[in-house]
């Protein structure tokens, strides 16, 4: 562990309403130093990729979640979910969607594209605190990922 | 013997000086004769010949004299010589006995023969002279005559016209062939000697005897057409032809009839068919026109000639080119050619032009028929106008249709977007009221009156409502838009797995469940199993308060098909709501008493609507209610 926390978990979030409630959320769980947010896809795609995405330099700072909106403005989730899974650099990134969406299209699109997980955003409050709460904690700490990327 | 024995046998002297003048001359007309003059002696020796006798026999007297007499007579003759000899002998003669010769070509000739005895001075019988006249050419003539009869007679036996002789003075029969007797129904014994009147009259006597005049001044008449009436009534038409003649020295008429009955009724038969098929040809609904080899128009009819647009008696006589200048160079010239030489039927539609620029289109016939070609030609251009209108407005239905369809796919596609923009964006506001109200709880209850943490969980708990009701709606529209995935279902299993959705709520409620007989359905499975979980949600829903709520699953079979039902013995409703029972939102209760949104029976009559079935409900309040409902299956469609 570096001294300045690594931004571990990429929250890619346009609405700012359910954006302070999931940082309320991780925040709750003690996590919200380590989430690095994006407002839109193109954002998302620029701090993931560096300014110029086609450079193929070394992505040192990958996160280890992302946690992903679809229905985002400019560049939408299931494109960027696309990008990091045609690029060899982010193909094993974890990928969790988080979305309001419970349109099957979605569901098996996001799957297609190679989601590691699809998560409704529950309208009650209670239980979207805990979806996310649990979402952060199990991805940020109990998961396991390969170590070849760190 | 002497050279002159004729002299001798006539009975001159001599020596007597006028009778030997008698003699020569005797002896001139002997030889100039031109019948045979022949002697014989008793043995049948020859002893003179005369010029005739040469010119009848052909032989010289030189050939001859000295000569068997047998030799002029045929083998088959000889008995003959026997027996005038023997007449002769006797001092008799034999006259104009009809016999046959030999002449020296071979020839046999019929002979006309008097033999006369030959005496000498002393009267004693010592020869026989023989005059032999040649009758051949009578023989002949008489022959020819009689063949000629025979031959006559055998025609008018025979022929198949009447003939008749009848005399005249008083209209006897005196003969009648085979053809008038059988006309008459008589035979000739019964008719010969009996009035013509007794088996044929004239219908009209001035005309008989008009007839009878002209026979009278001319000797005959020809080819007379008339009635007559029969014996037996019956009227036959008759070409007579008639002659004066005179037999056996009374003058008859000779009456040779035709019966033309048969032949003008063909006639007139031939026609009528001719009038019937010309009148037909007329007025059938067709054009007609008869072109000869020549190409000229022999017959039209009034329609064919409406077809051409001529006046008939401009067209008949005229070829085809005269009437349509240029139409040698058209398409339909070239098929009318083609039947014309090749004498072959064709049917075609033809699009004619005429010359002010109009067309017709015409269905044609074409024929070959003796005289040329035969067009039979039926104005189809209402028709046509009718099927073009009518593929003109199929197209134009096709593409509105497909305008139609477009307009669907698009409003399809619209409402899809809308459904995915409600399940997206329409939440997230109402996150925001739960949220945020959560958070002021959370954060500030310290500082809140009691009302206020009320109000902010009232608020919390109409998001909360809000976002079902949301998710409701999509479930429904969804319903809508879904493909039918029709399999055989087991309806036990399916109702079970729509229990053990419901599995906590049951527990929860200890309701006694009961299940009838369920036979397998034919639908989609998620569809239908939507449908068990929203009607079994509503029994226990309803029948929750009840003490000892119960509720039964079965089915019964109506028409051929399978009616499923859930009972329970809950809340009910009045049947007079009955008719909002399955409508959106509608309620029959109040939400304090009993949550929903009013879309769950809404989604059951969509999904059994779809599969073409029919869903009822009977219920009585605070008895109980029961749900009905059928599927369509294609066993019982």
């Amino acid at each position: 562990m570096s001294n300045s926390p690594r931004r571990e978990l990429l929250l890619v979030e346009d609405n700012p309403d359910d954006l302070e409630l999931e940082l309320r959320a991780l925040g709750q769980a003690n996590l919200s130093h380590r989430v690095q947010v994006a407002r839109d896809g193109a954002e998302a795609l620029a701090f993931i990729f560096g300014e110029g995405p086609q450079t193929a330099r070394n992505l040192p700072d990958l996160p280890t979640i992302i946690m992903l909106d679809l229905k985002l403005p400019k560049i939408d989730g299931l494109e960027v979910l696309r990008r990091l899974r045609a690029d060899p650099r982010t193909r094993e990134v974890p990928v969790a969607v988080l979305t309001s969406s419970k349109e099957q299209q979605d569901i098996i699109e996001s799957y297609r594209l190679g989601v590691n997980s699809y998560i409704v955003k529950p309208v009650d409050f209670t239980g979207f605190t805990q979806t996310v709460q649990k979402l952060g904690l199990y991805w940020l700490l109990l998961n396991e990922p390969p170590l070849s990327k760190r | 013997m002497t050279r002159h024995p004729h002299a001798q046998a006539a009975g001159f002297s001599a020596v007597d000086e006028s009778s030997e003048l008698a003699a020569a001359r005797l002896a001139a007309i002997v030889q100039s004769s031109q019948d045979a003059i022949i002697s014989k002696d008793l043995n049948g020796i020859i002893t003179s010949w005369n010029t005739g006798a040469e010119k009848i026999f052909g032989y010289q007297e030189s050939e001859m004299l000295g000569v068997s007499i047998l030799k002029l007579i045929p083998e088959d003759r000889w008995a003959e010589e026997r027996l005038i000899l023997e007449k002769i002998v006797a001092g008799q003669r034999v006259e104009h006995f009809e016999t046959e010769r030999r002449a020296k070509d071979g020839r046999r000739i019929h002979l006309s023969v008097t033999v006369s005895p030959v005496r000498d001075s002393r009267g004693r019988i010592v020869g026989a002279s023989k005059v032999a006249r040649d009758v051949t050419d009578r023989k002949t003539a008489e022959e020819a005559l009689k063949t000629s009869e025979e031959l006559f007679a055998k025609v008018f036996r025979l022929s198949p016209d009447c003939v008749a002789l009848v005399r005249l003075s008083d209209r006897t029969v005196m003969e009648a062939n085979a053809a008038i007797c059988r006309l008459w129904g008589r035979t000739p014994e019964d008719v010969i000697g009996k009035p013509t009147r007794d088996y044929s009259t004239w219908l009209s006597k001035e005309e008989r005897m008009a007839f009878m005049a002209r026979l009278e001044a001319d000797g005959e008449c020809l080819d007379y057409r008339t009635t007559l009436r029969l014996a037996d009534g019956r009227l036959v038409r008759f070409d007579i032809s008639s002659r004066l003649m005179t037999l056996h020295g009374e003058r008859c008429i000779m009456s040779v009839m035709r019966d033309v009955t048969d032949r003008e009724e063909a006639a007139a038969a031939l026609r009528a068919s001719e009038l019937r098929l010309r009148s037909t040809l007329d007025q059938i609904l067709e054009g007609c026109q008869i072109i000869s080899r020549d190409w000229r128009y022999l017959y039209l009819n009034d329609l064919g000639a409406q077809h051409a647009r001529r006046e008939k008696p401009f067209m008949l006589g005229r070829t085809v080119m005269e009437c349509y200048p240029g139409i040698e160079l058209t398409p339909i010239f070239v098929t009318l050619r083609e039947c014309m030489e090749q004498r072959t039927s064709k049917r075609i539609l033809n699009e004619f032009s005429y010359e002010d620029g109009t067309k017709s289109w015409f269905e044609l016939s074409i024929e070959p028929a003796p005289e040329g070609i035969l067009v039979l030609s039926l104005d189809v251009t209402e028709r046509r106008r009718a099927e073009e209108k009518v593929l003109e407005l199929n197209s134009e239905l096709e593409r509105r249709v497909v305008e139609r369809t477009s307009q669907l796919e698009a409003a399809n596609n619209e409402l899809e977007a809308f459904s995915y923009s409600v399940s997206h964006d329409l939440r997230a506001p109402l996150r925001a009221m739960d949220g945020f109200s959560q958070a002021v709880i959370e954060d500030y209850s310290p500082n809140l009156p009691e009302t206020g943490q009320r109000y902010l969980l009232t608020i919390r708990k109409a998001a909360q409502r809000m976002g079902v009701l949301i998710d409701d709606l999509l479930t429904f529209s969804r319903l809508s838009r879904l493909p039918l995935n029709r399999r055989k279902i087991d309806t036990l299993a399916l109702a079970h797995l729509a229990l053990s959705e419901l599995g906590v709520s049951l527990t929860e409620s200890g309701i006694e469940l009961r299940f009838g007989d369920l036979p397998t359905c034919e639908g989609d499975p998620s569809l239908l199993q939507q449908v068990w979980v929203n009607l079994l949600s509503n029994a226990i829903k309803y029948s929750r308060k009840r003490p000892s709520a119960m509720i039964e699953i079965g089915s019964f079979r109506r028409s051929d098909t399978d009616v499923f039902f859930v009972r329970d013995n809950g809340t009910g409703f009045d049947m007079r709501h009955a008719d909002k029972l399955f409508g959106v939102f509608q309620r029959l209760h109040r939400t304090e008493d009993f949550e929903g949104t009013g879309v769950g029976l809404a989604i059951v009559q969509r999904v059994i609507h779809r599969h073409r079935g029919e869903v009822w409900a009977e219920a009585e309040e605070n008895v109980g209610a029961v749900f009905y409902f059928t599927l369509w299956s294609e066993a019982a469609a």
